[in-house]
């Protein structure tokens, strides 16, 4: 999994709205971050994820503001709504059921 | 909770779109700048940092634009870009879209016009609490053709004693009163009411209070409700009107208090309401109740007919001596109010919406023509990517913007039809409710958009389907496609057909008011030089009939006096349609036959110079004279349909007859003369028989004036009040005009009826002819090699003209019998409008051909002459 197109588009949408649930956070901080979590095995290029961050904020998810970076310089900061942490919570459910049942089918031993 | 969110970023996006761009820029700045510092702080040279950070952001022009797409105003992107290339298509072809807008600005004006006639006399609710549980109660007396009458006192209280179907019955009668003391003496139009009556309607007071129960009990103080525009014409609006005296008829009566001016059942004109009281009456008779009643919860109008049907049977044999074959029918109030006009609006709805149709089908035809000129660009934007249905979406734009622009224009034709309809229209029920209110535009929206849809969406789907490949092949000519064409001659068959129906319509209307306009009215004076008032002595000074005989005559004989007068004379009733009363009639020696009795008649009661003033001739024996004066009615004149009919080959100078039903015991009158038949009943009416009672020997208190002047009447009226004014000030005069306002007025509404439809059926011609000239045109276009061709191997002009008119003629002859079958089944729902002819009059038919036939031809000729022109040797090297 290197490309972000190999990513099913929903995934991408609820690991960044994983990553805001922990704390507001900046375009490229959560590229970083999606990369450290996920052990370097997720690389987004860097311009992929754009599309989907305003995509979540125009459906009123998530929610931007312009602040000043850990480096000092201005950042436009993204952070979940209300609705958008019933909605990760919804998604997330849905995916561990998911997992859960492809997991599940992988583990089938062959005859 | 989202939509807090999101609408904010929508309006944004949709009004700060560069505001939003600058910030979506700065946003990919800012991941560069922090990109760098990562880069270098991981080691990296500032250079080789900003080369890896822009590598890392490659294909950022794509990134915008999907950022973009992320913010869905597409569409409204797509939109205002449809719409300007729409006004840039339409400006190029000034032409076509002035054609266009002007059909539908006058089909979805003419309805326009209409609905909001529609609206307020059917649509809209009538201003009383649930009106269809409302009903009127009549006497029905079939023997003497009295449908709906009046009914007795004692007809009323029975319906009140007996009928359990009604929450309350309640009565009404329509008279006018005098207020004195006010200015002026003032005739007011008035309803006479039972104390329950405004409660039934459920209509309150604008101010003060209405009846309460006792006030129509014999002798109860006197009292009176005014109307708002008599409070505000007499006592200028004074609030604390209520409980003031007035003088009525000279009696002092308390006001109560101020109805609004206008409600359905008290004629635009009524301006006060008295008590009805309720005398007990001594026997069944005279006639002038009219019932209202609310239904129970629960009793239908079935119901409550059947019960009051039941209730006729044992009145009428409680009083056989009165009674035949009574009934005490009933009628909802929406019914009673609406009633004829119904059947008038509905025909006029379906005739604009014909002409809406013809309009539409206009359009969609310039609109073919329209796509098959524009197939290179069609071609172009099918081969550089745009999908069919982003195509279609462009075309309908262009239908919608010309169909907005056609409804706005009509909405301003509707607002000057509507206009002109209050002030110079017949008069209509709930006249003064028609308006172009918020239901009229949203109707008028509605049916844009149908239009729209209907006119737009084939010739787009037509036009999309074209292949773009074709149409881009070097040489190949704007080449109209075969359904195309046939599409295009199916629509002009069917505006000429529609075109028919209203030709046809009109012209049934248009003879029905020529014919009505040539009815024989009887009477031989120029209409225009009679005059005529209402004149009403009524008061202390007349409390007799002595004192009403004297004033009669003191005012005749000035007025014969004046110079310019050339006969002067007073009369209950007078022609083209204002009949006091109608009764029936015995005649000595030739009763009705066993059962029945003769019908109720005109009886109009005339002065003795009646027939020189109105120009009525004499057929036989004398007319009323001084001589007939002191007799108390013994003597009458008869009309000639009453001679023919009961007197046929006999002399009936010297026989009897007496007035009413053959149990009462009048007088008999001896009939000493025969006149010419006088309209009575409206110039549509039927000629009744008539007979005449003399005014010398019984004046009434409400006669009509009638003035016969040596030239034009209307030049009198000046001295003939002060005429009036001076035998006494204190009378009311109304209605003054002449005989030919009246005849004009009795037939305001078939004039406005034909008129209208004489509008629509013109319309419908213009724009079929505009529809058969465009496709001949347009085929003369595409022929021109053809034509070249065939004039080269020797074809004469005239050929050629002969083939152009032919194709224009063949679908005008398909049309018109298209149209000629479906009128002749449709036109029957006319019957009741038309006058003395039938509805698939021959004449009509046969005329509405022909001049279908005509502009068809010459629609057509236009193009012919063009095409018989065209030089071949031109018309074969432009290829």
């Amino acid at each position: 999994m290197s490309k972000p197109s190999d990513l099913v588009q929903g995934t991408l949408y609820l690991l960044i709205l994983k990553i805001l649930a922990l704390e507001p956070a900046h375009g490229f901080a959560i590229g970083q971050r999606l990369q450290q979590i996920s052990g370097e095995i997720l690389h987004v290029s860097d311009g992929s994820l754009y599309p989907a961050l305003h995509k979540l904020e125009q459906d009123g998810w998530i929610t931007a503001e312009w602040k000043t970076s850990e480096l000092g310089r201005r950042a436009k900061f993204y952070s979940l709504t209300p609705d958008g942490r019933r909605y990760l919570e919804k998604e997330s459910a849905d995916w561990e059921r998911l997992s859960s049942a492809i997991s599940h089918i992988i583990r089938l031993k062959e005859v | 909770m989202r939509w807090l969110y999101i609408l904010p970023l929508r309006l944004r996006s949709l009004f700060r779109r560069a505001e939003v761009d600058a910030d979506l820029e700065d946003e990919l700045r800012s991941h560069l700048d922090h990109r760098i510092a990562h880069e270098i702080a991981a080691g990296r040279t500032p250079a080789e940092a900003r080369q890896a950070a822009r590598g890392a952001l490659f294909g950022i022009a794509q990134r915008k634009e999907q950022c973009r797409d992320a913010r869905r105003t597409a569409w409204f992107d797509d939109t205002v870009r449809d719409i300007r290339y729409a006004l840039r298509a339409l400006k190029r072809t000034p032409g076509f879209t002035i054609a266009a807008c002007s059909a539908l600005a006058l089909g979805i004006g003419a309805n326009t016009a209409v609905f909001s006639v529609v609206n307020a006399i059917l649509l809209r609710p009538l201003p009383f609490h649930d009106p269809h549980r409302l009903v009127l109660i009549f006497d029905s007396f079939q023997q003497q053709g009295i449908e709906r009458g009046p009914a007795s006192m004692a007809d009323f209280l029975d319906w009140r004693a007996r009928a359990r179907s009604f929450q309350s019955i309640e009565g009404f009668s329509n008279g006018s009163i005098t207020i004195t003391g006010q200015g002026d003496a003032q005739q007011i139009a008035s309803q006479r009411v039972t104390s329950g009556f405004f409660d039934a309607l459920a209509i309150r007071p604008i101010l003060g209070r209405t009846f309460s129960a006792g006030d129509d009990h014999p002798g109860a103080a006197p009292t009176l409700v005014i109307s708002e525009r008599l409070w505000l014409r007499l006592f200028s609006a004074d609030p604390a009107i209520s409980g003031k005296t007035v003088a009525v008829n000279g009696q002092p009566h308390t006001i109560l208090g101020v109805m609004p001016s206008s409600f359905p059942l008290a004629s635009a004109q009524t301006e006060a309401w008295a008590p009805l009281t309720l005398t007990p009456p001594t026997r069944r008779g005279p006639f002038f109740i009219r019932g209202v009643a609310r239904l129970k919860p629960g009793v239908s109008i079935e119901q409550a007919a059947a019960e009051m049907n039941t209730i006729a049977a044992l009145v009428e044999q409680a009083n056989p001596k009165d009674y035949i074959r009574l009934r005490f029918p009933l009628q909802s109030i929406p019914e009673a109010i609406v009633g004829d006009i119904r059947q008038l609006l509905l025909i006029l709805a379906g005739a604009v919406m014909l002409v809406l149709l013809i309009a539409v089908s206009n359009v969609a035809n310039l609109l073919l023509a329209r796509a098959t000129a524009r197939q290179r660009e069609i071609g172009i934007r099918l081969s550089i990517g745009a999908s069919r249905g982003r195509l279609i979406r462009q075309f309908m734009t262009e239908s919608l913007l010309l169909s907005f622009t056609g409804g706005a224009a009509g909405v301003l034709l509707a607002y000057w039809g509507v206009a002109a309809l209050r002030t110079i229209g017949p008069s209509l029920p709930r006249k003064s409710e028609i308006v172009v209110d918020a239901n009229t535009l949203a109707f008028t929206l509605a049916i844009s958009i149908l239009s729209a849809l209907l006119f737009g969406l084939f010739p787009a789907l037509a036009a999309s389907n074209s292949r773009c490949g074709e149409n881009l092949k070097d040489g190949a000519r704007a080449g109209e496609s075969r359904t195309h064409g046939r599409l295009r001659a199916i629509l002009v068959v069917a505006q000429i057909t529609l075109s028919v129906f209203l030709l046809i319509g009109a012209g049934l209307l248009i003879r029905s008011f020529n014919l009505l306009g040539r009815v024989d009215t009887g009477f031989h004076a120029p209409p225009s030089s009679v005059l005529t008032v209402l004149v009403t002595p009524i008061g202390t000074r007349y409390p007799n009939r002595d004192a009403v005989a004297a004033y009669w005559r003191q005012l005749l004989l000035r007025i014969q006096a004046l110079p310019g007068v050339e006969a002067a004379t007073v009369a209950v009733t007078i022609p083209p349609n204002r009949v006091a009363y109608t009764d029936g009639y015995q005649i000595e020696g030739k009763p009705a036959p066993p059962g029945t009795e003769y019908p109720a008649v005109p009886c109009p009661v005339v002065g003795a110079d009646y027939l020189k003033t109105l120009g009525i001739p004499l057929l036989r024996g004398r007319f009323f004279d001084s001589r007939d004066r002191g007799g108390e009615r013994d003597v009458t004149v008869i009309s000639e349909t009453m001679a023919r009919m009961h007197f046929p080959g006999e002399n009936p100078i010297g026989r009897r007859l007496k007035h009413g039903h053959s149990s009462l015991n009048n007088p008999y009158m001896e009939i000493i003369g025969v006149v010419g038949d006088v309209k009575y009943q409206g110039l549509e009416g039927e000629t009744p028989p008539v007979y005449y009672e003399y005014a010398g020997s019984g004046y009434s208190s409400v006669m009509w004036l009638l003035v016969r002047a040596k030239g034009d009447a209307s030049a009198l009226l000046p001295s003939v009040r002060a005429e009036i004014r001076a035998v006494d000030p204190a009378i009311p005069i109304a209605r003054a005009g002449t005989m030919a306002e009246a005849l004009s007025e009795s037939v305001a509404l078939p004039r406005f009826r034909s008129l209208l439809m004489t509008v629509f059926a013109t319309v419908a011609l213009l724009l079929a002819a505009i529809g058969i000239y465009g496709v001949v045109a347009y085929s003369v276009t595409q022929r021109t090699q053809e034509i070249g061709v065939r004039m080269a191997l020797g074809a004469s002009g005239a050929n050629v003209l002969q083939l152009v008119v032919g194709q224009g003629g063949r679908l005008a002859l398909i049309g018109v019998v298209l149209g000629l079958i479906g009128a002749a089944a449709v036109t029957k729902v006319m019957k009741k409008l038309l006058f003395q002819i039938e509805p698939a009059d021959t004449t009509t038919f046969a005329a509405a051909a022909v001049v279908l036939g005509t502009v068809a031809l010459a629609a057509s000729l236009l193009p012919a002459l063009r095409a018989a022109r065209i030089n071949p040797v031109v018309a074969l090297r432009n290829e």
